[in-house]
């Protein structure tokens, strides 16, 4: 579910475009979007605030067998939300779910696990190495 | 006082094409898109989340464009737009300790555990103008000087969490009760004294220069005694994670960009905590450095009072400094004035005429209705 919700969305759709047999459905809430509070805390760990809201997309759906799939997504993306429900939903079939996995998911996960690594390296790559110098007098 | 004045329509529309003509600006060059102003003027977008108090790296870049660049503007588009869209009840709380992180580093401490990380910082640029990026560069490999291949640890500890163990930093007042109304200064109004959290929660959508000013002029002495450090700066991603009310569990939807900062310094009054060293914390959406660090330094300066401090200069005063902080409300105040104030301008100059009649007619100015004759010209 968090690949579905964190993978860019032109990923998502032309992975999803590309898979055979989409399950028939029925979207039951939204996709609709709106606001989440956020909090952090004083110190980062004390007493609660609010930092301010991020925009969200959430959906519901219910796919032909009865599943229901639900998804939640960062920013105004009705099209990923609703794409990412319908998956949610298909992906508790037992049936079908081996096959979204390697075909959707596992694709957007790899994907993610890229990027990440090449930031991590380049984060690294700034880590100071500092030598020890000797005080002059 | 301002009046309603009516007409101008034709004005208002004609102005508003200008406005467009003049955001386009030459024809001949190709027309900036907000996915470019989105990936390539990525601190503009930052500063307009943190201001604008929404984060959505989208809907900011298109205030910028919107704005043709003006940051405020654009923050009050984005403040605007957020109250057409309605709230959904998970409150999802930001573990800073889970960043995955872009930059971390210490003034205080040299050796944390997970290093001094620089990420992308200008901090050590010259400020020369580059030229060279005067024309669009082909998208190159760039490559890193690397003497040492490896990767950071998974968890970076707070330099707070070294020092409390010495008991050395004050740990922050933990909640009472969980579920106690944690403050909304946008639902509620800001009534003062204000707690911490009311504090934090308009420094981090304050106007960055208003607070960077304060803040300096704490440093300079006008709030501060004693000299702050900086006992941690974290700027990167932290997880996102919203629960889901019919299966109870708790998904990450997504990572949001996000700067903290601790600031450390001397408690002034003995006594007012028990160990040495004071916070003032500041956290905000983007990659916001100079902010965080303002607004934690002034959340330390409004400290005062609850420290026994005297208060005596603007940046510790909390009145003077929450009310006038948010840039949407003060540049409303402040540009009101271009509203028509016709009415109350002739009342001005009746006024400022009659009493320059009086001053020029009287030489003695305690006899002047007396002699009001007189008027020697």
């Amino acid at each position: 579910m968090s690949v579905l919700a964190e993978s860019n969305p032109a990923d998502l759709e032309a992975l999803w475009d590309r898979y055979g047999e989409k399950p028939d459905y029925q979207v039951v809430l939204g996709p609709e979007i709106g606001l989440l509070l956020v909090q952090g805390r004083v110190g980062g760990r004390g007493r609660r605030f609010h930092v301010g809201e991020v925009t969200v997309t959430r959906c519901n759906v219910r796919i032909s067998g009865g599943a229901v799939g639900t998804a939640m997504v960062l920013g105004c993306r009705p099209r990923q939300a609703e794409i990412a429900a319908v998956l949610d939903a298909a992906l508790q079939d037992d049936r079908r779910r081996p096959d979204l996995l390697e075909s959707v998911v596992r694709p957007l996960e790899r994907r993610l696990k890229e990027a990440r690594r090449r930031e991590a390296v380049r984060v690294a790559a700034t880590q100071v190495d500092f030598s020890t110098m000797v005080r002059g007098e | 006082m301002y009046v309603a004045a009516k007409g101008g329509e034709k004005a208002i529309g004609n102005a508003h094409r200008f406005l467009a003509e003049r955001r386009r600006g030459d024809i001949r060059l190709p027309e900036v898109s907000v996915e470019q102003i989105r990936e390539q003027l990525g601190l503009a977008v930052d500063r307009v989340m943190a201001e604008g108090s929404l984060y959505d790296r989208d809907l900011a870049a298109l205030a910028v464009k919107q704005a043709q660049g003006d940051l405020v503007e654009a923050a009050f588009l984005l403040r605007a737009y957020r109250t057409t869209l309605p709230r959904f009840s998970p409150c999802p709380v930001l573990d800073t300790g889970r960043m995955r992180p872009l930059r971390r580093i210490s003034a205080a401490y040299k050796d944390l555990p997970g290093g001094q990380v620089l990420g992308p910082t200008y901090d050590y640029s010259h400020r020369l103008l580059d030229f060279s990026l005067m024309e669009a560069q082909a998208a190159a490999n760039v490559v890193y000087l690397v003497d040492k291949v490896g990767t950071l640890p998974s968890r970076m500890p707070r330099l707070t969490e070294i020092l409390d163990s010495d008991g050395l930093v004050e740990t922050p007042e933990p909640e009472r009760d969980d579920e106690a109304a944690v403050p909304d200064i946008t639902r509620e109004p800001l009534e003062f004294p204000a707690s911490r959290s009311a504090r934090l929660q308009a420094l981090a959508r304050g106007d960055e220069g208003f607070l960077l000013g304060l803040a300096y002029s704490a440093q300079r002495g006008f709030g501060f005694q004693g000299h702050p450090f900086v006992g941690e700066i974290r700027m990167g991603y932290v997880p996102l994670e919203v629960e889901f009310p019919d299966e109870s569990l708790k998904v990450r939807i997504g990572w949001i960009l996000v700067t903290e900062c601790v600031m450390l310094s001397r408690a002034v009054e003995a006594g007012a905590c028990e160990c040495g060293f004071v916070q003032g914390y500041g956290l905000v959406f983007g990659a916001n450095e100079r902010k965080a660090m303002a607004v934690a330094l002034v959340d330390r300066a409004l400290r005062s009072r609850e420290l026994g401090e005297e208060v005596r200069y603007p940046a510790q005063d909390e009145e003077y400094v929450l009310r006038h902080c948010d840039n949407v409300e003060s540049s409303g105040f402040v540009q009101h004035l271009k509203l028509p104030h016709y009415v109350d301008f002739q009342a001005e100059l009746v006024h400022v005429r009659r009493v320059g009649k009086e001053s020029e007619g009287g030489i003695d100015e305690g006899s002047s209705l007396a002699g009001s004759g007189q008027e020697g010209r």
